[in-house]
């Protein structure tokens, strides 16, 4: 598939005391919904900070928008609407406070638009003559609500009605669905798709998630990330193509033991994982295939990793 | 304008509310004192001198506490909620001048305070009391105290903690104040003691930097991911 990149990096690494990020060939293409997926201790909200320009002390070279900018001038962030899973705003700010704070921070942001956002998501709050209107001006129970009075939930909303009142090109979200009801999390998944509909291929979006089941209907590439690196990565369809599903009885399992990239046995029979390229190695034994998942793509890499380590 | 601009951003419509309400508090009290002090006291132009002490008590609480509801815990170990300022092209100069507004409108609220005291005391006792260099004198002691206690209540998130930080700037003004003036542990509204001035000059200026550089580098550094 012919794409250009919507971030390209070269030899990111960050050092800590008991952990290295390091990474050194990075490509997120350019118009489509990338997923970064890894275990806790991953690498995923270290990585997801270096490139949303949170955090600049790593090594490494990073460009964005087919090489045309950088974070040096930080002018980029202007472009990049970045989502943390907590501890974004100053906890007793009001969400009038976080309208007027996003207005002054960044200049591509229109405040009818978040307000719109905000009664659209449904979070529990009113505007200066809203207020007014309903239960004078100084309501209480709906005006004057500081972030720590929201629930996580809610809390990730905001985030997400502050970066879509924004006009921007590329969407990094760290963990946007971990807090958000099953409801919720179809309607953050309505959000990127219109998101990514309105630009008509230009803009592109990097998410993080621990369960990829729940973003799966808007993933087109997807990372796996273990240990600091991304183990494996590509488009949804291609992975797809990579892996083959096998299931088969228990006296089976003698016969594709070793043979399968990964595999789950009970008494009854077991589950595994195949690459492509090897589907030769077990045609004739009648096991059943099937394409996985991308769940069970995932689970399949990370646990292979680390049985290889 | 823009400056002003990230200040109201920066700053709760309620801390802003808060503030204006202590201008009130100061005419309020120091008619209280005026009219006590005669009743009570039989007069004399030391009331000024209660007068100043009183002002810091109530300034320097007044500051931490609505500090602290603001900006409670900047500059301390566990600041993380710092990414929408992290996150945006502008976010530490928009924090940078907030910190740098509220420092520059504590010092307005204390002038302002000083100017009302001697508006009272005009009115109560046909002059102000005090000249331009004693207001100058107590308003840099008084505000050098301040930002100095400002600076330090801002590596603690506890109120409690803040409460014992005042309690602890008054014994040590006490303490400053038998120092420079022998056993008058008050020496610092007296008249005519330039020392205090040159101190809070110095401190107050040491305070404010300090205390915006270690926010700023805190914030900075306030990452969520480690």
């Amino acid at each position: 598939m012919n794409y250009t990149d919507a971030i390209t990096g070269k030899n990111i690494v960050k050092k800590y005391k008991n952990f290295t990020l390091n990474q050194p060939q990075l490509h997120i293409p350019k118009g489509f919904t990338t997923a970064l997926v890894g275990e806790n201790g991953a690498g995923k909200s270290t990585l997801l900070n270096i490139l949303s320009g949170v955090r600049l002390d790593y090594e490494g070279d990073i460009t964005y928008f087919e090489g045309s900018e950088s974070m040096k001038t930080e002018q980029v962030k202007e472009r990049i609407g970045f989502t943390a899973p907590n501890d974004y705003f100053f906890s007793n700010w009001t969400i009038e406070q976080i309208c007027q704070m996003y207005d002054v921070l960044y200049d591509n942001f229109h405040v009818q638009r978040f307000k719109d956002l905000i009664r659209e998501l449904e979070i529990p709050v009113a505007f200066g003559r809203e207020k007014t209107k309903r239960r004078g001006l100084f309501d209480r129970r709906k005006g004057s609500k500081q972030v720590n009075q929201l629930s996580d939930g809610n809390r990730i909303k905001l985030q997400l009605a502050g970066v879509l009142a924004r006009d921007t090109d590329l969407l990094i979200m760290d963990e946007p669905a971990s807090p958000l009801d099953p409801l919720m999390r179809d309607v953050l998944c309505d959000k990127i798709r219109s998101y990514m509909e309105e630009g008509d291929g230009e803009r592109s979006v990097l998410l993080s998630t621990h369960n990829i089941t729940d973003m799966e209907n808007v993933t087109d590439y997807v990372c796996i990330m273990e240990q600091g690196s991304i183990i494996e990565q590509g488009f949804v369809p291609d992975l797809k193509e990579k892996y083959i599903l096998v299931k088969g009885d228990a006296e089976q399992i003698p016969a594709v033991s070793g043979r399968l990239f990964d595999m789950t046995k009970n008494s009854y029979g077991f589950e595994g994982i195949l690459l492509a390229d090897h589907s030769e190695e077990v045609a004739g034994l009648g096991l059943s295939m099937e394409t996985p998942s991308l769940s069970q793509i995932c689970v399949a890499v990370m646990r292979n990793y680390r049985k290889s380590r | 304008m823009k400056r002003i601009k990230f200040y109201r951003a920066f700053t709760s419509k309620l801390y802003r509310m808060n503030l204006l309400l202590f201008p009130l508090l100061v005419i309020l009290g120091n008619v209280a004192v005026c009219l006590l002090h005669d009743r009570f006291l039989g007069g004399g132009e030391w009331v000024i001198y209660f007068q100043m002490n009183m002002l810091m008590v109530v300034y320097l609480l007044h500051e931490l506490m609505t500090d602290n509801s603001l900006i409670s815990g900047l500059a301390g170990k566990r600041l993380r909620e710092f990414t929408a300022f992290l996150s945006s092209p502008r976010g530490i100069e928009v924090f940078r001048t907030g910190l740098v507004m509220d420092l520059l409108r504590k010092a307005v609220t204390l002038a302002l305070s000083l100017g009302l005291i001697a508006c009272v005391n005009r009115v109560f006792y046909g002059r102000s009391l005090m000249g331009l260099p004693y207001a100058l004198q107590c308003f840099c002691f008084i505000y050098g105290v301040m930002t100095l206690m400002l600076m330090l209540s801002r590596f603690f998130q506890s109120m409690a903690v803040n409460l014992l930080l005042f309690y602890l700037a008054m014994i040590g003004v006490n303490v400053l104040g038998t120092w420079i003036g022998g056993n008058d542990h008050a020496s610092w509204v007296r008249a005519g003691q330039s020392v205090y001035l040159i101190l809070g000059l110095v401190v107050s200026v040491i305070s404010c930097i300090g205390t915006v550089t270690i926010c700023v580098r805190k914030g900075r550094n306030a990452y969520y991911d480690e």
